[in-house]
C-alpha cells in the first residue's frame, strides 16, 4: 500500500482506470512469490477468475479446501473498495502448506510445479464435490505423472474424448480418428533428454471412467494432444490421445515460442532402449512418433523448460536463452483433425523467473488487463509499457548468470473472450 | 514442415555458404562496427541496429554542377536553422561562406577543437595528406533535454595513401548502435574497412537514435542528407555541406507532434525535401524539411477519411509541419516499417497490429491489406518490379502478397524466430527479360512526377487546394509514365530471353531473423500464380510419406526449395493431355496481341469455358499466368512440335508481361484499350479498381479461385486443389470439380458455378465482394459486357464476352464472375474488417494449409545476436547484427582476392541465376 500504490492509480489515470477492476499485490510470506506470481496470472485469466468467483457465490459455507481459500482470496480482491493496494493471502498459503508437504516450508518452489498442483488439485476438489458420495479421483498430486498405460481399448478413450469435446466451448467434434485410435500402448511415457516429462497430462477422464463429465477446469485449461506413432517395421500408424493442462516446451537459444512449439511436435525416433511395442508386429520395433495438438484449450499455458538438470553439476541450472513470445499466437503443430486449428490466442499473463537458479531468485508476473500491462512483484504493482516485455525474453549470451525470463506463458483464446 | 527444425541449432557460425549461383563469402576485413570495440556490451534492449545506405554521385564528372546545386541549398537552409532552434549552437554560420573554397581552415566558433577541412573540389585528387586531426568535434544540445556529441572526420584515404574518392562520391553507410550513430565510407568488397576513421560519429545523450535514412536524391559528392529519428520522438536532419561541418535541423523538437519513438523514416521517392516519419503511437507524418514545425501542438482537421484510416492536415494559416498525419483505426498499430514501391507511387506499411496496408500514396487510397498469421509484422519489402510485397513478422513467417490479386500468395517457413528484415535481391532475381535499364526510365519519369508533388507543398496554399490541383496534373502524368513504360518493356520483350530453359520469373528474397540466421528464398512465378494451395497437411496416413521424415536436404546440405506448385513428375503425363489448351492460349496470345485475355475469344466451347474463365480471372496482362505456368509442364511433358510451339509462344507472351506493378492494372486498360472506354469505368477513382476486381475473383473465395485452377493442367494438382476446397469450405465441396479440365462438360461447369454461388450465400465471411458477387449474379448479362470491357478493354475481350453470352446459362454463371469483378472492384478499397478472427481464411490471411508454403533455399546461422539488417548490393550483401557489427558478404566471384572481377562494368543481373 502507500505511495507506490497511489502512484499506480495516478499513472493509469482515474478516467482510464478500468471499472470494477482491482490491482492488488500479494504479500510475501517468505518465499511465496512462486505462489503470488501464479495466482496473479490466474486471477487475470478472465475465464478462470469468473469460474472461481462463481464457485464462491455458489458455495456459501463450504468445507475449507484449497479451492475455497482461493475463491475467498479472489473474492476479497474483487470486492475491495480501493482500486489498488495489497492483500495478504494468508489463509490460502496456510491451506496450501497443509495440503502439500513439499510446499510446507520457506523454500523457494517451482512456480510451474505449483501451477500444476493447483490446477490438478482444484479439479479434483470439483470432482470430489460433484460425486460427494464417491471417493475423489486418485492421485495426480505431486510430480506430473503421465497417463502412460491408460486403457488400450480405444472405446474408452474415444468416448472420453468425444464427450469432452462436445461439452467444451468448441463446436463440432468430428472424432474421425476412431479408426486410427487403436494400438495405443504404454510407450507414450517417453522421457526426453533432460529427464522430465514431455507433456503433462491428467489421468482424469481416462483412468476414472466415472468422471467423464469435464469440469470447468477442463473447459478452461484442458487440451488434447494426439500422439501418432508409425512402426518402422510394419508402417502401421497408431495414434493416441492424451489430455494436457499445459504444454512443456524445451527452449533453444534465439528462438521463438512458436519454434519451440514446433519442435515440441517434431518427429522423434524411438529406438534402442526406447522401442515401441507394435501391436501389429506384436514386438518391440523402432518407430517414429510425434505429438500434435488435437484440441486447443481455451487458455493455453506454456511452460518453458528453463531448468535443466546438469549431471556434471548434479543440480538444475537455469537456461536463460532468449525466447521471444508474441502477444498473439496461433499453433502450427495442430493435428489434421483438430477441431479449431486456427484459434487465435492473446498473451494475457507471464510468470517470470528472476535469478540464476530454480531454488533461488524470485518470481514476478506481468499481466494484461483492459489493454494495460501490469507488473506484479509480490505486494507491488506497476504499470509497464508493452514494449518492456522484451526485457523478459532472455539473454543471448551466457555471460550473465542472472536473468529475468518468461517462465510460464498464459495465452487466452480470443473467441472465448467475446 | 518440420524439416529444418531438426538441424542442429548449435552449429557454428557460417562464414560462407553455397547456392546454385556460387559461394557467398564473409569478408572479414569489410566489417563495420563501433571504432572502439569494447568487450561485450548488452545492446539487447537498445533500438534495433539499422543500416542506411547511399551511393553518392561521382565527383569527378559532375563536381561543378553538384556544387552549384549544393550551394543554394545550403544558403537556403542556414537561416532556417538559425531561426528554428535557438538552443543550438550556431556552428553552421561559417559553413556557407567556406563551402566552395579548397582546403580552407575553418574555425568554428563553438567547441570544435581542430577543424581542418581537407575538402578539395577536384575530388581530393592531390589531397593525400590524411592526418588524424582533420576532424571536427561538436557538442550540441538538442531540444528536449537531449544532446549530441559529434565528431566528423574530414577525410578518409586509402590504406595505401592513394588518392581516393571515398570521401567524395562512393557509398556511405550509416548505422546506429545504442546511443551512437556512425557514418562510414563503404568501401565495398575491394578494400577493408578503416574502422578507426568513421566519417561521422555522433553520441547522443538522453535519447537513442532508432532509425535513419539517407536522401539519395539530394546527395552531393560530399554526402547526403541524413534523417535520424530518436526513441524520444525527435527527428534530426543532418545535411552535409562543403567542408567538415554539417547543417542540422530538428523536427518535433519539443515533442509537440508526437512523443513516442520514431520507428521509421523514409524520404519520399525522388524528393529532396519531403519525408515520412512513423511513430510508435501508430501515427504517420509527412514533413517538408524546408518548413518549420508549428510552435504549438498542432491541431488537425480531417483531410481524408478512408476505410480504417484517417488523414489529417494541420489546421493553420501557413503551411507547417507536419503536412499530413495518418491515423489508423486498429489498436497497437505501431508502424514498424514503411516502404515505397520501386516506381514510387505506392506505399506499404507494416505494423505491430499484424497488418500490411498498401496505399496509393498520392491519392491516399487504400489498395489492400494483409494480416499476419499472428503477431505483428516487422518488416516489408517490394519486389523489384513492384508486383509483390514481402513482409516478415512475429509469426516467424515470410509472407508474399500480390498487389494485383490483393491476396497472400505464399508463405515461407524457415526461421526459428521473428523475421526482422526482408529484402529482395534484385541482382539475383531473374527475369525473362531484364536489362536493368527499366529503372532509369522509371526514374526519369518519376523526377517529373515528383516535381509536381513538390510543387504542391511549396508556397502557402492550403493543402486541400494543392491536392486537387495536383490530382488533375498528376493523373495524366501518371498515365504518361505508364505508357512510356509499357513501351519500353515491350521493346525489351522483343529482344528478350531466348533461353528456352528460362521458364519463369524467379525472385530472390533474403530474410534475416532474430534467430541469427539468414534465409535465402527463391520465389518462382509458378508458386505465385498458384491460386490456392495444394499443400496438404501431412496427416497420419501420410506418415508413410518421406515428408514425415526430414527430407529436403540434398547432399550438400543445401535446402532444396520445394515449391508446392511445381509439377510432380507424375503430373506431366496428365498435363500432356491438356496441352492443347495451352497451345490455344499461347497461339491466342501470339496471334491477337499481347493480351492474354484477348485469347479467350478464340476458344471453342468447352475449352473456352475454362480458359476464358481463367484468363478473365487473371486479366492483368502482366500476369500471363495461364500460359506461363502451363509452360513448364508443357515443355517437359511432350516434346511434340505443338507443345514446343506453345512454349515459345508463351515466352513471347511472358515478355509482354513485363510491366512494373504499380502501374499495372491501370495500364493494362489504358495502354491497350482506348482511353475513353476506360474512363467510363471506375478507373477514374484510383485506377486500381480493375486490378482489384481481378484479385477479388481469384481470391475472395475458393470458388473464385477455382476458376483459375483450370490454368493448372495436371490432374493431380487439380485434385489436390479440390481436396483443399473441401477442407476449407466444406459447403463448396459439392462442387464436383473432378479435374475435368479439358473435357469439362458444360453442365458440370454450370453446376459448379451454381453451387459456388450457393456457397457464397451461405458463406460466413462478411466479405463485401462475396455479397456483391451473389447479388450481381442475377443482374448478369447486361453488365457483363461492361465489366468485361472494363476489365480487358481490348476488342478481343469484348468478343470474348460476346461469346460468353452465347453460352447461355453456362456463361451466365461464368459472367457472374465478371460482373462481380467489376463490382468487387468498386468496393475493393473498403476493407470489410480489421478483425483477425474474421480475416482468417480470407485472401488477406489465408489459413495456414490454404497457402503455398515455401522453404528456404538456404538457411544459415551467421551471428550470435539477432540480425537486424540486410541490404543487397551488386557485388555483395550486408547484414547487421544487434551487437553492432555490420558484415559484408561477397557474392560469388566477388571475393577480395579476385579483385579483377570488380570492374564496375560487370553486371550480373541474370548471369548468376540461370536456372
Amino acid at each position: 500500500m502507500g505511495a507506490n500504490v497511489s502512484q499506480l492509480e495516478r499513472e493509469i489515470g482515474s478516467e482510464l482506470f478500468p471499472p470494477n477492476e482491482h490491482y492488488f499485490g500479494l504479500v510475501n510470506f517468505g518465499n511465496t512469490c512462486y505462489s503470488n506470481s501464479v495466482l496473479q496470472a490466474l486471477y487475470f485469466c478472465k475465464p478462470f477468475r469468473e469460474k472461481v468467483l462463481e464457485y464462491k457465490a455458489k458455495n456459501k459455507r463450504p468445507k475449507e479446501t484449497l479451492l475455497s481459500c482461493l475463491a475467498d482470496l479472489f473474492y476479497s480482491i474483487a470486492t475491495q473498495k480501493k482500486k489498488v493496494g495489497s492483500i495478504a493471502p494468508k489463509k490460502f498459503i496456510t491451506r496450501l502448506r497443509k495440503e502439500k508437504e513439499e510446499f510446507d516450508n520457506y523454500m523457494q518452489q517451482d512456480a510451474h510445479e505449483f501451477l500444476n498442483f493447483l490446477i490438478n488439485h482444484i479439479n479434483e476438489i470439483i470432482l470430489a464435490e460433484r460425486n460427494s458420495g464417491k471417493t475423489p479421483a486418485a492421485g495426480s498430486s505431486g510430480v506430473p505423472v503421465l497417463a502412460g498405460g491408460a486403457a488400450p481399448g480405444n472405446g474408452n478413450a474415444a468416448n472420453a474424448k468425444s464427450s469432452s469435446n462436445s461439452n467444451s466451448s468448441n463446436s463440432t467434434s468430428t472424432s474421425t480418428s476412431n479408426g486410427n485410435c487403436s494400438n495405443s500402448t504404454g510407450s507414450l511415457s517417453v522421457l526426453d533428454g533432460s529427464g522430465s516429462v514431455t507433456a503433462t497430462t491428467t489421468p482424469i477422464g481416462q483412468t476414472n471412467g466415472a468422471n467423464t463429465e469435464p469440469t470447468w477446469v477442463h473447459e478452461i485449461f484442458q487440451g488434447i494432444l494426439t500422439s501418432e506413432t508409425r512402426c518402422l517395421n510394419c508402417e502401421t500408424v497408431s495414434s493416441k490421445d492424451e489430455n494436457f493442462f499445459d504444454l512443456q516446451v524445451d527452449v533453444d537459444q534465439n528462438t521463438s515460442i512458436t519454434h519451440c512449439l514446433r519442435c515440441f511436435s517434431n518427429t522423434e525416433t524411438l529406438c534402442s532402449d526406447n522401442k515401441f511395442k507394435c501391436d501389429n508386429c506384436c514386438s518391440y520395433q523402432e518407430a517414429q512418433k510425434r505429438m500434435r495438438v488435437k484440441k486447443l484449450p481455451m487458455i493455453l499455458a506454456l511452460h518453458l523448460k528453463r531448468f535443466k538438470y546438469m549431471e556434471q553439476f548434479n543440480r538444475h541450472i537455469k537456461v536463460s536463452h532468449r525466447v521471444v513470445f508474441p502477444l498473439e499466437l496461433r499453433l502450427f503443430n495442430t493435428s489434421d483433425d483438430a477441431v479449431n486449428p486456427d484459434r487465435l490466442y492473446d498473451l494475457t499473463a507471464v510468470v517470470i523467473h528472476c535469478g540464476s537458479g530454480p531454488n533461488r531468485g524470485h518470481y514476478i508476473s506481468i499481466v494484461k488487463s483492459h489493454g494495460l500491462w501490469l507488473l506484479f512483484d509480490d505486494d507491488m504493482v506497476d504499470k509497464i509499457e508493452a514494449s518492456t516485455i522484451e526485457d523478459f525474453y532472455g539473454l543471448t549470451s551466457d555471460i550473465h548468470k542472472s536473468s529475468e525470463t518468461g517462465y510460464i506463458l498464459f495465452y487466452q483464446s480470443r473467441d472465448c473472450a467475446a | 514442415m518440420a524439416n529444418q527444425l531438426d538441424a542442429n541449432v548449435k552449429d557454428d557460425l557460417k562464414t560462407q555458404f553455397v547456392t546454385r549461383e556460387g559461394t557467398y563469402r564473409l569478408l572479414t576485413l569489410s566489417e563495420y562496427s563501433r571504432p572502439n570495440r569494447v568487450g561485450y556490451s548488452n545492446n539487447q534492449s537498445s533500438p534495433q541496429v539499422r543500416v542506411s545506405f547511399v551511393t553518392l554521385p561521382n565527383p569527378s564528372s559532375k563536381n561543378n554542377s553538384e556544387a552549384n546545386v549544393a550551394a543554394p541549398q545550403t544558403a537556403a537552409g542556414t537561416p532556417t536553422t538559425s531561426t528554428s532552434s535557438d538552443k543550438r549552437t550556431q556552428l553552421n554560420s561559417n559553413g556557407a561562406t567556406t563551402s566552395t573554397t579548397t582546403t580552407t581552415p575553418a574555425t568554428p566558433t563553438t567547441t570544435a577543437t581542430t577543424a581542418i577541412s581537407t575538402l578539395n573540389g577536384g575530388g581530393a585528387g592531390g589531397d593525400s595528406n590524411y592526418n588524424g586531426g582533420s576532424s571536427s568535434t561538436v557538442d550540441t544540445r538538442l531540444g528536449g533535454g537531449i544532446s549530441m556529441h559529434s565528431m566528423t572526420n574530414g577525410g578518409v584515404l586509402d590504406q595505401n595513401g592513394l588518392p581516393t574518392n571515398q570521401i567524395y562520391g562512393g557509398d556511405r553507410i550509416c548505422f546506429n548502435f545504442g546511443r551512437d550513430l556512425y557514418v562510414y565510407a563503404f568501401r565495398g568488397v575491394k578494400k577493408g574497412t578503416e574502422m578507426s576513421k568513421p566519417i561521422d560519429k555522433k553520441f547522443y545523450k538522453g535519447t537513442n537514435p532508432s532509425c535513419h535514412d539517407f536522401n539519395a536524391n539530394a546527395a552531393t559528392p560530399s554526402g547526403a542528407p541524413l534523417l535520424v529519428g530518436f526513441t524520444t520522438g525527435q527527428i534530426q536532419l543532418v545535411s552535409p555541406q562543403q567542408g567538415p561541418r554539417e547543417l542540422r535541423k530538428l523536427f518535433n523538437e519539443e515533442r509537440l507532434i508526437d512523443k513516442t519513438k520514431v520507428t521509421c523514416l523514409k524520404w519520399l521517392p525522388n524528393s529532396p525535401h519531403l519525408f515520412l516519419a512513423s511513430h510508435a503511437s501508430g501515427h504517420l507524418y509527412l514533413y517538408n524539411e524546408e518548413l518549420p514545425c508549428a510552435a504549438t501542438a498542432p491541431s488537425y482537421q480531417p483531410f481524408k477519411v478512408g476505410d480504417g484510416y484517417t488523414i489529417l492536415t494541420c489546421k493553420s494559416k501557413s503551411t507547417r509541419n507536419p503536412l499530413y498525419k495518418w491515423v489508423f483505426s486498429t489498436d497497437n498499430c505501431c508502424i514498424n516499417e514503411l516502404c515505397f514501391s520501386p516506381c514510387g507511387s505506392n506505399l506499404a506499411l507494416v505494423s505491430q497490429d499484424g497488418f500490411l496496408r498498401v496505399f496509393h500514396y498520392d491519392t491516399m487510397e487504400l489498395l489492400g491489406i494483409a494480416r499476419s498469421y499472428f503477431g505483428g509484422f516487422l518488416c516489408v519489402c517490394w519486389s523489384p518490379d513492384g508486383k509483390y510485397i514481402v513482409v516478415g513478422g512475429e509469426d516467424d513467417l515470410v509472407t508474399v502478397w500480390s498487389l494485383h490479386e490483393r491476396r497472400v500468395v505464399a508463405r515461407g517457413q524457415g526461421h526459428r524466430s521473428w523475421v526482422s528484415v526482408v529484402a529482395f535481391d534484385p541482382y539475383t532475381t531473374s527475369y525473362t527479360n531484364w536489362d536493368g535499364g527499366d529503372f532509369s526510365d522509371d526514374e526519369n519519369q518519376l523526377n517529373e512526377y515528383t516535381a509536381s508533388r513538390e510543387d504542391r507543398f511549396s508556397g502557402d496554399s492550403t493543402a486541400n487546394g494543392g491536392f486537387e490541383g495536383f490530382d488533375k496534373n498528376s493523373t495524366p502524368l501518371h498515365t504518361n509514365r505508364t505508357r512510356t513504360h509499357s513501351a519500353s518493356f515491350r521493346s525489351d520483350a522483343s529482344s528478350a530471353a531466348l533461353a528456352p530453359d528460362k521458364l519463369a520469373i524467379s525472385y530472390r528474397l533474403g530474410s534475416v531473423s532474430q534467430d541469427t540466421q539468414i534465409c535465402l528464398w527463391d520465389i518462382t512465378e509458378d508458386v505465385l500464380r498458384h491460386p490456392l494451395t495444394m499443400r496438404q497437411r501431412v496427416n497420419s496416413t501420410q506418415l508413410n510419406d518421406s515428408s514425415f521424415l526430414n527430407g529436403g536436404l540434398d547432399a550438400d546440405g543445401i535446402k532444396v526449395i520445394r515449391p508446392v506448385a511445381m509439377g510432380q513428375p507424375s503430373n506431366f503425363a496428365d498435363s500432356s493431355s491438356c496441352s492443347p489448351i495451352r497451345e490455344a492460349a499461347g497461339s491466342g496470345v501470339a496471334g491477337a496481341t499481347e493480351h492474354s485475355n484477348s485469347s479467350s475469344s478464340k476458344f471453342s466451347t468447352a475449352n473456352c469455358t475454362i480458359s476464358s474463365q481463367s484468363s478473365n480471372a487473371n486479366t492483368p496482362p502482366d500476369e500471363s499466368c495461364d500460359t506461363e505456368t502451363a509452360t513448364p509442364a508443357a515443355a517437359t511433358a511432350a516434346n511434340t512440335t505443338s507443345s514446343s510451339k506453345a512454349n515459345s509462344r508463351s515466352h513471347g507472351n511472358s515478355n509482354s508481361i513485363k510491366f512494373p506493378n504499380c502501374i499495372s492494372a491501370t495500364k493494362s486498360d489504358s495502354i491497350d484499350s482506348s482511353g475513353p472506354r476506360v474512363s467510363n469505368s471506375n478507373y477514374s477513382t484510383s485506377g486500381y479498381n480493375s486490378k482489384n476486381s481481378n484479385s477479388s475473383t481469384k481470391s475472395n473465395s475458393n470458388a473464385g479461385s477455382s476458376s483459375s485452377f483450370s490454368a493448372f493442367n495436371s490432374l493431380t494438382q487439380r485434385l489436390t486443389n479440390f481436396s483443399f476446397l473441401s477442407n476449407s469450405d466444406k459447403r463448396s465441396s459439392g462442387i464436383g470439380y473432378e479435374g475435368s479440365g479439358s473435357t469439362a462438360a458444360n453442365h458440370r461447369q454450370h453446376r459448379k458455378a451454381m453451387s459456388m454461388l450457393k456457397s457464397y450465400n451461405q458463406h460466413n465471411h462478411s466479405n463485401h465482394s462475396n455479397n456483391n458477387r451473389s447479388s450481381n449474379n442475377n443482374s448478369s448479362s447486361t453488365s457483363i459486357a461492361h465489366s468485361t470491357a472494363v476489365e480487358s478493354g481490348s476488342g478481343a475481350a469484348i468478343g470474348s464476352s460476346a461469346t460468353a453470352h452465347s453460352f447461355g446459362s453456362l456463361k451466365l454463371s461464368k459472367s457472374s464472375h465478371n460482373s462481380s469483378l467489376a463490382t468487387a472492384g468498386q468496393s475493393s478499397t473498403s476493407v470489410s474488417s480489421y478483425d483477425p478472427m474474421k480475416l482468417i481464411g480470407t485472401p488477406a490471411c489465408p489459413r495456414f494449409e490454404e497457402c503455398p508454403l515455401l522453404e528456404p533455399l538456404i538457411c544459415k546461422k551467421i551471428a550470435h545476436e539477432r540480425l537486424t539488417a540486410l541490404i543487397f548490393r551488386e557485388d555483395c550483401f550486408l547484414t547487421a547484427c544487434q551487437d553492432g557489427f555490420i558484415y559484408t558478404w561477397a557474392r560469388p566471384g566477388h571475393s577480395t582476392h579476385v579483385a579483377q572481377h570488380m570492374s564496375p562494368s560487370q553486371t550480373t543481373p541474370t548471369g548468376g541465376t540461370v536456372i
